[in-house]
């Protein structure tokens, strides 16, 4: 009988050890997962920007594109991960509630000199953590690059790129989209899917460069009137948004904390990064409904393909911050309400005299916006952390001091740095290398050697 | 323990990268140089570029 039970119990052990492994192993892998389908929304980024933009600009566009994503990198292991930890509870550096944060832990975990940074057999977690969040940061960095294409000089461009990827949207991510954020503990902020955090920082950072840039030559006329400056290649240009909406999948993904790990907030149950309960069946409903909103409300306001795909992003963003909780018909109705409004924005920020090139404030900045604020209006009450009775509650409230703070954190820093760089020579092109095409400029190199002939059939 | 110094992989959990311990600094300060020569070098060829079609 004592045998029995000596060789029961080390079954068990077994048992246990090999579901412990498996368990980390399929953390691992989910998160390590979200970085190659987070890669597609680059790869759509840059079919997007290049197809947006004139042949003469197209692979120039391109390269600022991929050279973005590359600098963020090593800025966001310097320094991106580290503001992430350190500054949830303010810019003092306290340790929060759930003694996940503040500068001693930040320097513990997340320091370029930790040991938690590199291969480590006992860390299954820290690389693909970083890994996920340098996406997301490479993601605010290509909202930017849409907007600022044809005329922005590339170094300058690059300074723009890893203030916002490596320090600006971060520190938006500790104040509200940390356990320990003070957006969440003290007001009940919530944004699940980062339309705050990401999208509106990303989308008022572009607005405040915009501004210090100015429109491209040809874009307006002397009594003001916008003319379309159409790319080279609508085609290219919609592939890479369906690209990018296929890369969202892997965003919202990251943005997913698994059960049963160390770190995680349940033993049986996906939450956000909030530590609430959720469901990824769940959010699937919404992302498909928000998608679809997106397209037919854009198709209703404009019947034009490029706001078509932009509204099956902008579906999604508006429903991105309460994802997690919508009912999913009003998913589709948020969804479409906010692709429906999009060309209006655009159209009224064309009337302020800003080229968005890619309508990258509209769909990032604003949808992102409405999409937090939507929260605060049907969301309302939920607890907006786990815990016991008597959390901090989702309240518009809360969600409109969440979108004031995510607005001016975005904005202020995109505004006085491009504003610097203006002073200093780093911001614009010259007049003559932005006629030529910056292609030919400094490529150097034709995206299209032989030149493109248009089609003519017989009967013409 | 180390597996390099022990000659074995058998017992050891942590960290285990090159240079651990000795070396972080100097490969950090590694990439911060060589991100500065390459950013120096590619606004030194954007701006002779820009002097080029400037004075074509």
């Amino acid at each position: 009988m004592e045998q029995e039970l000596a060789n029961l119990a080390a079954t068990v052990a077994e048992l246990q050890a090999k579901a412990g492994s498996n368990g980390s192993m399929f953390a691992e892998t989910f998160y390590y997962l979200t970085i190659p389908l987070m890669v597609l929304i680059h790869v759509g980024f840059l079919a997007y920007e290049m197809g947006a933009s004139r042949s003469k600009n197209a692979l120039a566009s391109g390269i600022k594109n991929i050279l973005a994503f590359a600098m963020i990198v090593p800025f966001f292991y310097y320094v991106g991960w580290w503001i992430y930890w350190a500054f949830p509870t303010g810019l003092t550096g306290a340790m929060g509630a759930m003694e996940i944060s503040g500068f001693a832990y930040a320097n513990e975990v997340a320091s370029p000199l930790s040991e938690y940074m590199g291969p480590n057999l006992g860390d299954r977690a820290s690389g693909v953590f970083w890994g996920a969040f340098v996406l997301f940061a490479a993601t605010t960095a290509s909202i930017l690059s849409g907007a600022v294409i044809e005329r922005i000089k590339l170094t300058g461009f690059i300074i723009l790129a890893v203030v916002l990827g490596a320090f600006v949207w971060i520190l938006a991510a500790a104040w509200g989209w940390h356990a320990d954020g003070w957006l969440v503990s003290k007001f009940g902020y919530h944004d699940f899917g980062a339309a705050g955090v990401v999208h509106m920082i990303a989308g008022f950072f572009a607005l405040g460069v915009l501004i210090n840039l100015g429109p491209r030559i040809g874009k307006f006329n002397p009594d003001g009137t916008a003319n379309a400056l159409s790319g080279h290649s609508m085609p290219m240009t919609l592939i890479g948004l369906m690209l990018i909406i296929a890369g969202f999948w892997g965003f919202l993904m990251g943005c997913v904390i698994v059960p049963g790990e160390a770190w995680s907030w349940s033993g049986a149950i996906e939450t956000s990064i909030y530590g609430t309960p959720m469901t990824m069946s769940g959010m699937t409903f919404n992302i498909l409904m928000g998608f679809a909103g997106g397209i037919i409300g854009a198709w209703m306001t404009t019947r034009d393909p490029f706001w078509m795909m932009s509204g099956a992003l902008g579906g999604i963003i508006s429903c991105a911050a309460g994802i997690d909780l919508w009912w999913p018909p009003l998913a589709f109705v948020i969804g479409f309400i906010g692709a429906a409004m999009m060309p209006y924005v655009a159209s009224f920020v064309e009337k302020l005299g800003i080229d968005d090139a890619v309508g990258a404030f509209t769909v990032h900045g604003f949808l992102g916006l409405f999409g937090v604020i939507v929260v605060g209006i049907v969301g309302t009450g939920y607890p907006a952390m786990f815990g016991e009775a008597d959390v901090v509650e989702i309240s518009l409230t809360g969600q409109l001091i969440g979108a004031a703070v995510m607005a001016t954190l975005g904005f202020v820093p995109g505004y006085a740095v491009s504003f610097i760089l203006k002073v200093a020579g780093m911001l614009r092109v010259p007049e003559a290398a932005e006629i030529v095409g910056l292609d030919e400029t400094k490529v150097p190199a034709s995206a299209y050697p032989e030149a493109l002939h248009p089609s003519v059939s017989p009967a013409e | 323990m180390n597996p390099v110094t022990q000659g074995t992989w058998d017992g050891f959990e942590g960290a285990f990268y090159t240079g651990q311990g000795s070396m972080e600094l100097i490969w950090l300060l590694a990439t911060g140089v060589l991100l500065i020569i390459a950013l120096w070098l590619g606004n030194k060829h954007e701006e002779e570029a820009y002097d080029a079609v400037s004075k074509k």
